[in-house]
């Protein structure tokens, strides 16, 4: 909203986007570009958290997205042989569907009651998935979920064996994510979804239909988790009931609070942090979910606008002390 | 009361709101016409704000009918109402206050853009040009109201007085065709009182039919073409100011409460 | 037809913990207006308070077993309730009004209520000693001791909370807050002490569902999960703040899990619990018993 604020928030995100070109060619280890391509996915769905966030809903049904578009993009791929290109857009597209469906009815429902709903939808999704074994292959699953098919671009044959490739097309997926955040951010569409936990009746007085809004937060959220389960099924190469639990859901929302919903470096500096720690604490895996849920009570005691607002907050400080 | 059919802009019938066993509002019927300033006065508790949420859609009416310009507005949402061009302020000071003064304006503009999300998105040079319109409009409101130097605060420092003012110009950019304005001067002091008053004048030499619900005696006559009085969700009187300050029903219903 | 009985036993009591957990969480909710996410594991300490007062005899505690098990179950509610109220004081009350932060706070609770949990106890399930032996018969129907025990036990604690509820100071006083807050302010009710009280209770009722249903199947970090899930289905069946709603949302629920599970799967019957809970919201966003704002 600030110009100033926003000239540091592009800065910053070009510095991201320059290093995360670069970095590959520095750092080449496989073990380290497999962490940032799940930071990178993270990141997606965390961004489609947040669009719902600013509207003062917590959407606990996006672990459900997420799983299917992973379903639907193995689907797509494994049975109709369609070609991984076509059918990232489209899970995106079709979860995007799903969620208009599912939210039209949810989204009337007071706060606290959408978000036990979400959480009902999260499970809901599992179990139909555990049940119709013919579409969704059952507990266990879909294997052999097929790699992106090769494409040759600038006279390059590039073929997704290897992490690398992969690390851009992830990267080329949040770009794109980052870039129509930003854009809905400034548009009316987001400055309206902003105003909407201020006041719904105000908004209800002036004409904003919202419900509409609501609903197209949502949606829009859903579509980047279908792309997020996309690029999830083809790199994992399966698909599992258990990967998409409501507790996915939860880790979202903490990355979303944790880094902050103010500007779109939250989700990106939320999920850095958080999926970097959990690597750092790999060896003592039992006690990251504490660590986790410490740093989401101290953010929401002493910096509740998420790691972003940092600055802002030491600003205020050293104004305070200069009084 | 005799105007003819085209005149009319607001009618109530039979309208009726039940909470439990008690009667709010009871077989309430009025009219109000293009341009007037209506009032609605009573003691408390007589049910006017419950009319006020029931002609803009946010209550339920148990029974009867709002008609606005000749639509059928009853039993519908308040942003579709809104959008025929019946809008309402409310008793609280319910602002954007996360938002600066001309931010929360900006949001009142909503239903009149001109562009739709999606060029909105692609942010067209048609868009921008539009934008900059609705920013001068904006900027007129707040001359017209008095907030221009105001306009970048933030609306949770305002005063009370100016948080007033604010809440009624977001309906403003809405434009509206009847505004009701739901305790305007409440928590000012004599002097914001008469800036309002006369807010409220200008405003309705802009075209802008007016209903208000007030409490302040003064402001009533001072404003109001016709005066409409309930008491306990009846209606027990209704006419020209002077006509009201004599009516004995009216002065029983005000002295019968002390 | 003995399937069918079984079945409505087994729902009875199903349904029975269910509304144990269902008012805990009314109560807070209704009250307090808090939604608490970390309920689950307040009934999971519940369950983990009796195995460890009971079966691993923490304590020293003399008597027979059946009254060593009740013994264990009244300690551990105190234990829970006194834990639930220092988390309203040190983490909740700092939130008081924004729902939003309730919810994520309590999120965050519930992360480190499990994994603290998993950390000290380990993963696997623990089996309870058995307190009661032996099965009471009615013709072709068995339901053990323990079963027996768990539904008298719950419809005990039900009417006492009814009595404690709409008899005692303190329940009136808590019905006038959860009626009409401003009001009650404006009484000059001491609302720290209420809330407090409100939350003890709340934790304490999910505590006693936890140690009811552990020497029935056994204890595990993540035994909360499922339990606290249907508990919101059956508030918002119920309608939030309403004991009543409760207790029939409870039945509801507890007995269409019971027959569903038993008729046609368990997966079936997650399902069929939700969609009763959508289909209602689409009909009644307030909850059958619920009351417009």
């Amino acid at each position: 909203m600030k110009n100033k604020n926003t000239t540091w928030t592009t800065r910053i995100l070009i510095f991201l986007i320059a290093s995360g070109i670069l970095l590959p060619m520095v750092h080449k280890d496989p073990y380290f570009l497999h962490i940032c391509i799940i930071i990178f996915i993270w990141s997606i769905l965390t961004f489609g958290i947040r669009i719902v966030l600013i509207t003062g809903h917590l959407n606990a049904a996006q672990g459900g997205f997420l799983g299917m578009g992973a379903y639907f993009s193995a689907i797509l791929t494994m049975k109709l042989g369609w070609s991984f290109w076509i059918s990232l857009p489209a899970s995106g597209l079709a979860v995007a569907i799903l969620a208009m469906i599912v939210g039209y009815p949810i989204l009337r429902v007071k706060g606290a009651y959408f978000v036990m709903i979400t959480f009902g939808i999260t499970e809901v999704f599992r179990q139909i998935w555990m049940m119709w074994k013919d579409m969704f292959g059952g507990p266990q699953g879909l294997f052999g979920v097929p790699k992106p098919s090769p494409i040759d671009i600038a006279g390059l044959h590039i073929s997704f064996s290897s992490k690398m490739p992969f690390y851009y097309l992830a990267l080329v997926v949040l770009l794109f994510t980052v870039l129509v955040m930003r854009r809905l951010d400034n548009s009316r569409l987001g400055i309206t979804l902003r105003s909407l936990p201020q006041s719904e009746m105000l908004s209800e007085s002036i004409g904003i239909p919202i419900l509409l809004y609501k609903l197209i937060a949502f949606v829009i959220g859903a579509f980047f988790a279908g792309l997020a389960g996309s690029l999830w099924a083809h790199y994992f190469t399966y698909a599992s009931p258990d990967d998409f639990n409501w507790t996915n859901s939860l880790f979202m929302l903490m990355y979303a609070v944790i880094g902050g919903t103010q500007t779109v470096l939250g989700p990106i500096l939320g999920c850095m942090l958080l999926l970097s720690l959990d690597e750092v604490l790999i060896e003592f895996q039992e006690y990251t979910p504490i660590v986790l849920g410490l740093i989401l009570i101290f953010i929401l005691f002493y910096l509740p606008g998420g790691l972003i607002s940092l600055p802002q907050k030491m600003g205020s400080l050293l104004k305070w002390r200069k009084k | 009361m005799t105007a003819g059919e085209n005149r009319t802009l607001l009618e109530i019938k039979g309208l009726s709101k039940n909470f439990g066993g008690l009667a709010a509002v009871a077989d309430l019927n009025f009219a109000t016409e293009k341009g007037e300033i209506v009032g609605l006065i009573g003691p408390n508790g007589a049910g006017k704000t419950t009319v006020f949420n029931l002609i803009s859609g946010f209550l339920k009416p148990t029974q009867g009918q709002v008609i606005f310009g000749g639509v059928n507005v009853t039993q519908k949402k308040p942003s579709w109402i809104a959008k025929k061009g019946l809008m309402r302020t409310f008793q609280a000071n319910v602002l954007y206050n996360e938002n600066t003064v001309m931010q929360n304006v900006l949001l009142g503009c909503h239903l009149h853009t001109g562009f739709g999300l999606m060029r909105d998105f692609l942010n067209t040079a048609e868009t921008q040009q539009r934008k900059k319109q609705l920013d001068e409009k904006v900027m007129e409101i707040l001359k017209f109201s008095g907030l221009y130097e105001l306009r970048d605060e933030l609306a949770s420092n305002l005063s009370h007085g100016h948080q007033r003012i604010l809440g009624i110009c977001i309906t403003l950019a809405a434009e509206p065709q009847l505004l009701m304005l739901d305790e305007p001067v409440s928590g000012m002091n004599a002097e914001e009182k008469n800036n309002m008053v006369e807010l409220i004048k200008q405003i309705n030499l802009k075209g802008i039919t007016v209903l208000i619900v007030e409490h302040d005696m003064k402001v009533i006559m001072n404003l109001c073409h016709r005066i409409v009085v309930l008491n306990f969700g009846l209606k027990i009187a209704e006419g020209l100011p002077e006509e009201i300050q004599a009516h004995p029903k009216v002065i029983e219903a005000y002295l019968g409460v002390e | 037809m003995d399937m069918l009985i079984q079945t409505f036993i087994n729902g009875t009591m199903g349904s029975l913990i269910l509304i144990l957990v269902a008012s805990g969480l009314c109560m807070i909710f209704g009250i307090m207006h808090i939604v608490n996410f970390a309920h689950g594991e307040f009934y999971m300490l519940g369950g983990f308070g009796a195995w460890l007062f009971f079966d691993q005899e923490v304590l020293p505690l003399f008597g027979p077993p059946a009254f060593r098990y009740i013994l264990s179950v009244i300690l551990t509610m105190v234990a829970v309730a006194f834990i639930g109220i220092i988390v309203e004081r040190v983490l909740l009350r700092r939130f008081r009004g924004s729902l939003q932060s309730i919810l994520v706070v309590t999120f965050g609770l519930m992360l480190i209520m499990q994994a603290s949990t998993l950390i000290i106890f380990g993963v696997t399930d623990k089996a309870f000693s058995s307190p009661f032996q032996g099965y009471l018969s009615l013709g072709n129907f068995h339901i053990s001791q323990e079963r027996m025990a768990a539904i008298i036990t719950s419809i005990v604690i039900m009417l006492m909370l009814y009595f404690f509820i709409n008899k005692t100071k303190y329940g009136k006083a808590m019905r006038a807050v959860a009626q009409d807050a401003e009001a009650a302010l404006v009484l000059g009710m001491n609302f720290n002490l209420i809330f407090s009280l409100a939350m003890g209770i709340g934790c304490a009722l999910a505590a006693v569902g936890g140690a009811l249903v552990g020497p029935i199947f056994y204890v595990n970090p993540y035994m909360g999960v499922a339990p606290v899930m249907k508990a919101f289905v059956v508030i918002i069946l119920g309608g939030a703040g309403s004991l009543l709603g409760a207790v029939i949302g409870g039945f509801v629920v507890g007995m269409t899990e019971a027959f569903v599970s038993t008729y046609f799967g368990t997966h079936f019957a997650i399902m069929a619990v939700f969609l009763i809970l959508i289909f209602i919201l689409l009909v009644k966003p307030t909850g059958v018993f619920g009351h417009e704002e």
